[in-house]
């Protein structure tokens, strides 16, 4: 069971508020879409949930720690922002290796069936810098997911894929949800955004603009 | 055990997999050495009468030496010391790169699941270090192989003669003339090379890598036109140690200036990644 709370959180990047006064509570076995358009604060909030950002002032809450103070990052995170960036001269397979045997050392099979279910079964012994943009959004969700975190962050998930792709993200994202993972999803698609989030946030220039409960009423 | 790996993995990644940079210390070398042979060989053919012992030291001194303290006048123009300020700019761009590039895309798993700043951060400053120390060395040993190659002998020795012939010095102290060069005379550029590498890492986090770079290139011309200790560099030249040059500076100041710039650097550069944002700049 993990918490997220993020009290009163504002960010103000060379006198640009990028974030203002943002307070949400998100939870374990739930799925949290931000949507907003560019620039409005999307990719800022995750990249502060994760610790990779301070906060100008508020403070974010992972299972009641606050991070940046008592923790620096949450202890079990996957992510994935924007656009995938892996090591150009290494294979997929590598890629995945190297990040493994930082965090829990997953074994080579386990990676191979885990590209497999990301739709890069014959793909693993590729150059990265081969790939193609979908390939390397694949493989930037197989790194997010590999380690089974307990908070998931996926900015712009389906971003150069295909149908195809796109649904495996969704089957992927469901299943992570369904073994409790807490996940956070930003998607400039409305549809999907709707279609597999139990609660949107609606950002707007740094502000929380709407608050969708799936099912539910705004707030 | 997880600095362990960060460690291992920015050996892996910052030297290994770049190892064609590596290259540019030993092509320096061998064009360097290669000339200073030549040097030497014209030396003993002209000077029949001067004691000529040349060694590893001569064809190092050829590299490392720098310049000696430039006087401004009118028909003495300055001109800054090439091999010595490329030696030094190439091991600088060397580091430049890695450590922001890390920051980012891949790197931002890797400071995540490392679990902490500081060991990303301490991991970066080993990296630095040992790159630094593996460019140099790379230099020695290319220098070593010369002299085995030419049947110069391996020994810390400097022919002032010689080395007049090469810099046309001034002032020179002949105390060193027939002298064995101290070890610490040829660490201490190498030190200088450690403490300003690490001090433009640092710099990094407060602005883009390429004004810090350019930094760096600043302090090493400065140092070359100027001879005060306030310039570092002054330090990694040992053609203005008081030893070799009379009006020149205690080289023992070095140690003491490295070790202090140096700490500095890490301590500041630990404390400003706490509160770095790992953000790319488009996104700001």
């Amino acid at each position: 069971m993990v918490t997220i709370e993020v009290k009163n959180f504002t960010k103000i990047i060379r006198k640009n508020t990028v974030l203002e006064n943002i307070s949400i509570c998100m939870k374990s076995g739930t799925i949290y879409g931000f949507q907003g358009i560019n620039g409005s604060g999307k990719t800022m909030l995750m990249r502060s949930i994760i610790g990779l950002i301070h906060g100008t002032s508020g403070s974010i809450l992972i299972n009641e720690k606050e991070l940046g103070k008592e923790i620096e990052f949450p202890d079990s995170i996957g992510f994935l922002l924007e656009n995938p960036a892996f090591l150009d001269g290494y294979s997929g397979m590598e890629n995945l290796k190297m990040l493994t045997r930082l965090q829990g050392n997953l074994s080579e099979e386990n990676l191979k069936k885990l590209l497999e279910r990301v739709g890069l079964a014959g793909a693993g012994k590729k150059k990265y810098k081969k790939y193609s943009l979908g390939m390397k959004q694949r493989l930037g969700i197989a790194a997010a997911v590999m380690e089974n975190p307990d908070i998931l962050i996926l900015d712009e998930p389906m971003n150069a894929l295909d149908t195809e792709g796109i649904e495996c993200v969704k089957q992927l994202i469901a299943e992570q949800k369904e073994r409790g993972a807490l996940v956070i999803l930003s998607c400039h698609d409305t549809d999907i955004l709707i279609h597999l989030s139990d609660e949107i946030f609606k950002l707007e220039n740094g502000h929380i603009k709407e608050h969708i409960i799936a099912g539910g009423d705004d707030e | 055990m997880k600095f362990i790996k960060n460690i291992l993995s920015d050996m892996h990644h910052g030297i290994v997999k770049h190892y064609m940079l590596f290259i540019c210390p030993v092509v320096l070398a061998t064009i360097v050495s290669a000339d200073c042979v030549k040097k030497i060989n014209v030396f003993l053919k002209f000077e029949k009468n001067v004691p000529a012992e040349n060694s590893f030291g001569d064809i190092w001194f050829c590299i490392y030496g720098g310049m000696e303290k430039y006087i401004p006048t009118q028909d003495n123009p300055f001109k800054f010391p090439v091999i010595w300020t490329t030696l030094f700019v190439i091991c600088a761009l060397l580091v430049l790169i890695y450590p922001t590039k890390d920051m980012l895309g891949m790197g931002s798993h890797v400071i995540v699941a490392g679990g902490s700043r500081a060991k990303w951060w301490f991991s970066k400053v080993i990296w630095n270090i040992s790159a630094t120390v593996i460019y140099h060395g790379m230099v020695s040993i290319n220098i070593m192989i010369t002299c085995l190659v030419v049947g110069i002998r391996i020994r810390p020795g400097l022919n002032m003669n010689l080395q007049n012939s090469i810099y046309e010095l001034d002032n020179l102290n002949e105390f060193y003339m027939k002298s064995t060069i101290p070890a610490a005379i040829f660490i201490l550029p190498v030190l200088i090379s450690v403490a300003m590498n690490l001090f433009q890492m640092t710099l990094t986090f407060f602005m883009n890598p390429n004004y810090s770079f350019m930094i760096s290139c600043f302090l090493m011309i400065a140092a070359a036109y100027m001879l005060n200790p306030v310039m570092i560099y002054n330090y990694a030249m040992p053609l203005r140690y008081t030893e070799i040059y009379s009006l020149g500076i205690k080289y023992q100041y070095g140690f003491v200036a490295a070790l202090a710039i140096g700490v500095l650097s890490v301590v500041i550069g630990y404390l400003r990644f706490l509160k770095y944002d790992i953000i790319k700049k488009e996104d700001n």
